[in-house]
């Protein structure tokens, strides 16, 4: 076996000499596209900086498709905290990565992620909102923000690439909505007697909104976008009068989930994490006890969930982040327990403008 | 168990490479090819077949990992030798390694597309763009321009 290698070997030397070779660019787009998708985050960007042919290729597919990385603030260089630095970390094994962004440090603050774009202000424009795609760098400009109103919570209806993708943002000291469509030239307000919305969420073409009371039993807002209203659970679970307690509206397996973060008292550490699922026939929420197969990703404005089977692990576990701290924790459902992942120059408490966010890379 | 092959008195396919040299293959083997599937089916099968876009020396790497991979299904060391041979190839020959993925995508032999796919995907794992020019002799043709943006856009790092 091992001589007639050594042959063909010989052979194929000569033949090299004589014949045209393919060079490696000249690959037809979808082998190269084979190669690409199996390439992990790190080596796939890399790939994408050999040559323009290359480039083209791996466009043509996502490498992590639905992996959320969490992209945290400031490298530390020594004592400094670079601000125009990102880390990108896959929270499953802490694998980070890191990628400059210029101007992320001080102009720009964003507000939260939806389908791997990040909701930016800028801080030194007050009036400029617009959407970025840190991977790509590509931006879309929404209409000019009323500067006297802070963006407390915001929701996409679609990637903001797809036609008549609209954008809504909530604040929870107004009763309305304002909201746009992508490529509009000012933004509309909707009044809609809110009692402190704390959520949005875009759910079989609807958004749903989560209120702390509704003064009306369904807002009957017939105009576009449909809206439908929530009330928080009240109840022996849990009481918001106590203590802080954040929650977060995921969509996950097609049922609308409300997470409830709850702080202890002593140390405003997260001590306890209470799980309903929406009913939706009599608009009352369940407790749910496990997640079964999904993991949840929970963040300001960038909450997901996901069948764990699919980014090969276990599931019934949420992952949370903190404002204010660049680390994040794993609840595990099944025990009940708390862990904090933090990792060297991690978890270190900061005082920047951007939250940590979850992030889903897409190079569309 | 590697005579399988011969014990099953299969049909000799006769094929002709784009330089004119003529191959017997035997029929089991050929068939790994959708591209000969097809060619048989439309009753080519008593003839010589041609294959205008495939040169003599990497059709016989096709056939040969063929074979292997025919022989590899359920034998853990083979796997190993053909991955390593194909490693082999990347590193001291990265041209015809092109040519062997190509010429295995024109006979649409899926597995060892997927295969080829894999090893070119693990050699470049942790390697820099530059490195990976270097090694597999691509070059680099982006503009001074494109590529200080694309540096300037994506500054990625290990960390």
């Amino acid at each position: 076996m091992k001589v007639a290698l050594e042959e063909l070997s010989k052979n194929m030397a000569r033949g090299r000499r004589k014949k045209c070779h393919v060079p490696w660019p000249d690959l037809p787009l979808h082998l190269l596209e084979l190669v690409s998708s199996r390439l992990p985050l790190i080596d796939y960007l890399n790939f994408r900086r050999v040559c323009s042919t290359w480039r083209a290729a791996a466009k043509q597919h996502n490498p992590c498709p639905d992996y959320p990385l969490l992209m945290t603030p400031g490298r530390r260089v020594g004592r400094r905290v670079d601000d125009d630095c990102r880390f990108f970390i896959k929270a499953s094994d802490g694998k980070r990565c890191v990628m400059v962004l210029p101007e992320f440090g001080k102009r720009y603050s964003y507000v939260g992620c939806f389908y791997g774009w990040l909701l930016i202000g800028d801080l030194h424009l007050r009036h400029l909102l617009f959407l970025m795609n840190p991977f790509t760098g590509a931006r879309i400009d929404l209409p000019l923000w009323d500067v006297t109103k802070s963006v407390y919570r915001a929701t996409l209806s679609s990637p903001p690439t797809e036609p008549n993708c609209v954008v809504i943002i909530l604040n929870f000291w107004y009763s309305n909505i304002t909201f746009c469509r992508i490529g509009d030239n000012k933004w509309t307000t909707q009044e809609c007697h809110l009692e402190k919305p704390e959520e949005a969420l875009l759910f079989r073409g609807k958004f749903y909104i989560l209120c702390h009371q509704l003064r009306l039993p369904d807002a009957e807002c017939s105009s576009q976008p449909k809206l439908a209203m929530m009330k928080l659970p009240q109840g022996p679970h849990h009481s918001y009068t106590s203590w802080k307690c954040v929650p977060y509206l995921v969509e996950s397996g097609d049922e609308i989930l409300l997470v409830v973060k709850g702080y202890s008292r002593p140390n405003g550490a997260v001590d306890r994490i209470i799980v309903f699922q929406l009913d939706l026939s009599t608009s009352s929420w369940l407790v749910l006890e496990s997640l079964r197969d999904h993991i949840l990703f929970l963040g300001e404005n960038c909450s997901l969930s996901l069948q764990a089977a699919s980014l090969g692990c276990r599931g019934n576990r949420i992952y949370f982040t903190e404002p204010h701290h660049s680390g994040w924790w794993e609840f595990d459902m099944e025990k009940g327990s708390i862990v904090s992942i933090s990792r060297r120059n991690g978890g270190h408490k900061y005082t920047n403008v951007n939250p940590p966010v979850w992030i889903t890379p897409h190079f569309v | 168990m590697a005579s399988t092959s011969n014990s099953t008195s299969s049909k000799i396919i006769t094929l002709r490479s784009s330089d004119g040299e003529v191959f017997e293959v035997e029929e089991s083997v050929a068939l790994e090819s959708n591209l000969i599937r097809r060619m048989m089916e439309d009753d080519c099968a008593n003839n010589i077949i041609p294959l205008p876009n495939v040169t003599a020396p990497i059709f016989y790497l096709v056939i040969e990992h063929c074979k292997k991979h025919a022989e590899m299904k359920d034998n853990k060391e083979k796997k190993k030798e053909l991955r390593s041979q194909g490693e082999e190839l990347l590193k001291s020959d990265p041209h015809t390694y092109s040519n062997l993925m190509e010429a295995v995508n024109y006979l649409d032999i899926k597995s060892l597309m997927d295969l080829t796919a894999q090893w070119l995907a693990d050699f470049l794992k942790g390697k820099s763009p530059r490195l990976i020019r270097e090694l597999l002799k691509i070059k680099n043709d982006f503009t001074p321009e494109e590529e200080a943006e694309i540096l300037e856009r994506n500054r990625w790092a290990f960390d």
